[in-house]
């Protein structure tokens, strides 16, 4: 309410000054003058001004497995000097979250120009696999021509996805074992888990009994299993043993979410397996059968 | 003679370790990331299983759902994604037209791999997607009026426009009469 009366209050004062300005004119005699305001514009004053962030704030992306993902967008620069006091080769953006590297592209690509003030980029960002799901802020700048003044957007963001993604191997666990015996490890472990996601979090394992590819009525059962993250503790009491069918969490274990190409596990984990008790059972072939297999989850 | 258990063979553990198993799902909902939904509200979103991470072979993805069959369905079953691939599952999540905002339910959807051995003790892959719904309230935008459609500015010039005209005719009038009465 106060805004419409300050505003009619300035618009009836402008009028009446208006309207008895030209009508108390008239014709003198003398030679007419009066002062003359005269503005110069010098071109490139004006900052440019980064707008109009395309195709990421409605948008949520997934990462892509052990590789990257390339964000397409498209910004718009406008500048009141005119597109050709827009540095064109200046327009840079960048994503950015707390806690993970910077991901940028330092020079976004001139399109076309959408009118006399402003022009059309596109930017491209590789995000990696490892990059951590969640909102990412964006940032996108230019420079001007003129005063080369550098401006900033900042207001967009976007959604990176969860990607729960694994390589593990081998793909099969061998055991040969003596009836009666205890805390025999596998003969090909460990088992490698390569995280090429970006979950961080546990690992289960789900393990399965175990019956005589020959006499299947016979049985080990997997609560003798136990696994653990590193070697020399697959045997010991703090080992987690497995259960029938039932997701278990392993110990102190960890997704580890990160680059692998940096070495040194990260990125990575293993296991070790154990029999903590080999029952007395008949000497055949024990599997998980053609079409089952213990599973390694996130 | 001590009986000797064989459990998988020499020749398996070879054979399954030439062979690299990469699979992935990803998901635009997570444990701490949960979907709001307001009742009567269905909503499609996708599952996005991936075959990359210099695959060699096509898996087979398994797809049960474990937990939040009440609003969330999906179509059940194996799903086979081509090396060096990737396939969007599409699940639909339907919120009761009479369920409480602030409800919360949990949705869970495994989807496994078998070992590729096909014997022995095979090792698959298993990822869990879990993530919460929230009953939340329609929001005023998604009941959208008509009204909040018009930009205010409109309005703002349609006023200014009128005063304007109306302070016009009234010193117009005022104009007239001052000079009849000289």
């Amino acid at each position: 309410m106060t805004f419409y009366l300050v505003a009619a209050i300035l618009v009836m004062g402008l009028a009446l000054i208006t309207l008895n300005y030209t009508t108390s004119r008239g014709i003198t005699g003398f030679a007419s003058s009066q002062p003359t305001n005269v503005s110069v514009t010098v071109s490139g004053t004006n900052p440019v001004n980064v707008y109009n962030i395309s195709n990421l704030s409605v948008s949520s992306f997934n990462p892509t497995e052990d590789s990257v993902t390339q964000i397409i967008f498209y910004v718009s620069v406008n500048d009141s000097d005119g597109v050709s006091d827009i540095n064109t080769t200046s327009v840079s953006a960048n994503f950015t979250k707390v806690g993970e590297g910077l991901r940028y592209n330092s020079s976004c690509v001139y399109l076309a120009n959408i009118n006399a003030y402003s022009a059309n980029f596109s930017c491209t960002i590789a995000m990696w696999y490892f990059d951590s799901s969640g909102v990412w802020n964006v940032s996108v700048s230019a420079t001007d021509l003129g005063n080369l003044s550098f401006r900033q957007n900042l207001t967009t963001n976007f959604t990176f996805n969860q990607l729960k993604a694994m390589i593990s191997t081998p793909n099969s666990l061998s055991f040969s074992v003596v009836p009666g015996t205890t805390n025999q490890s596998a003969s090909n472990d460990p088992t490698v888990i390569n995280n090429t996601g970006n979950f961080n979090g546990t690992v289960t394992i789900t393990g399965l009994n175990l019956y005589g590819a020959t006499d299947g009525t016979q049985k080990i059962d997997v609560a003798n299993f136990t696994v653990n993250r590193t070697t020399g503790g697959e045997c010991v009491s703090t080992s987690t043993p497995l259960v029938n069918g039932s997701a278990t969490s392993i110990a102190q274990s960890t997704s580890n979410r990160g680059n692998r190409s940096l070495g040194g596990g990260v990125g990575q984990e293993n296991f070790y397996y154990c029999m903590r008790a080999i029952p007395i059972v008949p000497s055949q072939a024990y599997t998980t059968g053609a079409t089952s297999s213990w599973t390694i989850s996130y | 003679m001590k009986n000797k258990i064989i459990l998988p063979g020499v020749l398996i553990a070879l054979m399954a370790i030439s062979f690299v198993s990469a699979f992935g799902v990803s998901s635009p909902y997570w444990e701490d990331h949960p979907m709001e939904a307001y009742p009567g509200q269905e909503t499609m979103i996708s599952l996005n299983l991936q075959n990359y991470a210099g695959a060699q072979e096509d898996i087979v993805g398994k797809v049960t759902i474990v937990e939040g069959s009440e609003i969330a369905s999906v179509k059940e079953g194996s799903y086979t994604v081509s090396a060096n691939s990737d396939l969007d599952i599409p699940v639909t999540v339907r919120i009761p037209s009479d369920a409480q905002v602030g409800t919360r339910y949990r949705v869970n959807i495994d989807v496994k791999t078998g070992s590729a051995s096909g014997s022995g003790v095979g090792i698959g892959t298993g990822m869990s997607t879990k993530f919460d719904v929230v009953v939340v309230e329609k929001s005023p935008e998604k009941a959208s009026t008509a009204t909040s459609k018009i930009n205010p500015y409109y309005i703002y010039i349609t006023l200014l426009l009128i005063i304007l005209v109306v302070v016009a005719i009234i010193y117009v009038r005022r104009k007239k009469v001052s000079r009849f009465s000289r």
